[in-house]
C-alpha cells in the first residue's frame, strides 16, 4: 500500500511538474499537424510519427525531406544526426536517475526530449522512475494530441507560424536559465555559447554546438584544478 | 510512411535508449560525474547559439535576430532569478512578439 502511494504522489507530481512542457507542446506540435497534413500525410501518419518518432526538430525537417522526395536513408541520416544530441543527455539522465528496471527504462528513453530532459534534470536527485514517467507521459501526450488537433483542424485555419517558431529558443533558454546556480554555472554556458558560434564559422549542420557541449564541461574541469 | 516512421523510430530510439541503459547500470567516476554536471547548461547554451548565430553567419542580419536576441537574453535572466520555467517563458515570448512588432512598426520588414 506504502509502494503503491509512493508511486501515485511521484507520478503526480511528475505529471504538474510537467505543465510548461504541455504549453510549449501545444504550441509546437499543432502547427506539426497543420503543416504535415499541408505536406498532403494523412492525420494516421502524422500522429504516428508524433508518437514513434517524438523529437520536434526531426519531425518538422522530416516533413520537409518528404515533400522534397529525399527518400528513406536522408530521413535516417537526418534524424539520426539531429538526435544525436540525446546521447548526451540519456547518458546524463541515466547517471541521476535511481537503478530501475529495462521496461521503464525504455519508455524513459523513447520520451526523453531536451524539454522534458530539461525539465527531469534540474528534479532532486536521484530520480525516481515514476516521477520522470508522469512527466514524460503527459508531455508526450500533449504532443501527440497536439499533432492531431492540428491535422484535424489545419485545414480550415489561416496560419502563420512565426510567433510560434520562436517558443522553441524561448523554452530552451528558460531550461538553461534555471539550470545555472552559480559563477561556475555561467561561466560553463557562456564558454560553450561562445564555443559554439566560433566552430560556426568552420563546421556545418549541428555538430559546432554538440562539440561545444562536449568541450566545455572539459574545459570547466582544467579551470577547477589551480583555485584549489 | 510506416517504412519511413520505423526508420525515425529507429534513429531516435538506439540513441536515446543505450547511454541511459548502461549509465544506468553502472557506477562512474567522480572526475566524470563532474563534467556531466556542466554538460545539460553547456548542451542549451550551445543549442541556443546556434539557433541564434547561425543564420547571420550566412547573412548578418542582425536587425531581423534582434527579437529572438532580447527575448533570448531576458528568458535567461529571467529564469535564473524566479527559477520558474512558466514565467520565464510566458515573458520571454511577450517580449518576442513586442519587439518583432516594433520593429516592423518602425521600419517596413524589408528583412
Amino acid at each position: 500500500m506504502a509502494v503503491e502511494k509512493n508511486f501515485q504522489n511521484e507520478f503526480l507530481r511528475g505529471v504538474f511538474q510537467a505543465s510548461p512542457i504541455v504549453i510549449a507542446y501545444f504550441v509546437l506540435s499543432i502547427p506539426f499537424g497543420i503543416l504535415a497534413v499541408k505536406m498532403g500525410l494523412s492525420l494516421a501518419a502524422a500522429a504516428g510519427m508524433s508518437i514513434f518518432v517524438f523529437a520536434g526538430a526531426a519531425q518538422f525537417i522530416a516533413l520537409q525531406l518528404i515533400a522534397d522526395n529525399a527518400g528513406l536513408w536522408p530521413i535516417f541520416v537526418a534524424t539520426f544526426v539531429i538526435n544525436l544530441r540525446h546521447f548526451l543527455m540519456s547518458m546524463s539522465l541515466g547517471c541521476s536517475l535511481e537503478k530501475c528496471r529495462k521496461r521503464f527504462l525504455i519508455y524513459l528513453a523513447h520520451t526523453n526530449t531536451d524539454e522534458t530532459y530539461g525539465v527531469n534534470i534540474i528534479k532532486e536527485k536521484p530520480l525516481h522512475p515514476n516521477n520522470l514517467l508522469g512527466t514524460n507521459l503527459t508531455s508526450h501526450l500533449a504532443w501527440i494530441v497536439g499533432t492531431a488537433l492540428g491535422a484535424l483542424a489545419g485545414p480550415f485555419l489561416p496560419w502563420s507560424t512565426k510567433y510560434f517558431e520562436a517558443l522553441l529558443p524561448i523554452m530552451f533558454a528558460a531550461l538553461l536559465g534555471t539550470q545555472i546556480i552559480n559563477k561556475k554555472d555561467t561561466a560553463a554556458s557562456f564558454l560553450s555559447g561562445l564555443l559554439t558560434l566560433i566552430l560556426l564559422f568552420v563546421m556545418k549542420g549541428r555538430w559546432p554546438f554538440l562539440i561545444a557541449s562536449l568541450v566545455a564541461p572539459a574545459v570547466m574541469l582544467f579551470l577547477k584544478e589551480p583555485k584549489k | 510512411m510506416k517504412a519511413i516512421i520505423l526508420m525515425m523510430f529507429l534513429a531516435t530510439f538506439l540513441v536515446r535508449f543505450f547511454p541511459l541503459l548502461f549509465f544506468n547500470r553502472i557506477a562512474i567516476p567522480d572526475r566524470l560525474k563532474e563534467w556531466l554536471h556542466f554538460v545539460p547548461m553547456a548542451i542549451f547554451a550551445g543549442l541556443i547559439g546556434q539557433i541564434l548565430f547561425e543564420p547571420l553567419v550566412y547573412f548578418p542580419n542582425w536587425i531581423g535576430q534582434m527579437p529572438l536576441f532580447v527575448s533570448s537574453a531576458a528568458t535567461i535572466l529571467l529564469a535564473i532569478k524566479t527559477r520558474s520555467l512558466a514565467i520565464s517563458m510566458s515573458i520571454g515570448w511577450v517580449l518576442f512578439i513586442a519587439v518583432t512588432k516594433l520593429l516592423d512598426f518602425l521600419a517596413p520588414p524589408i528583412w
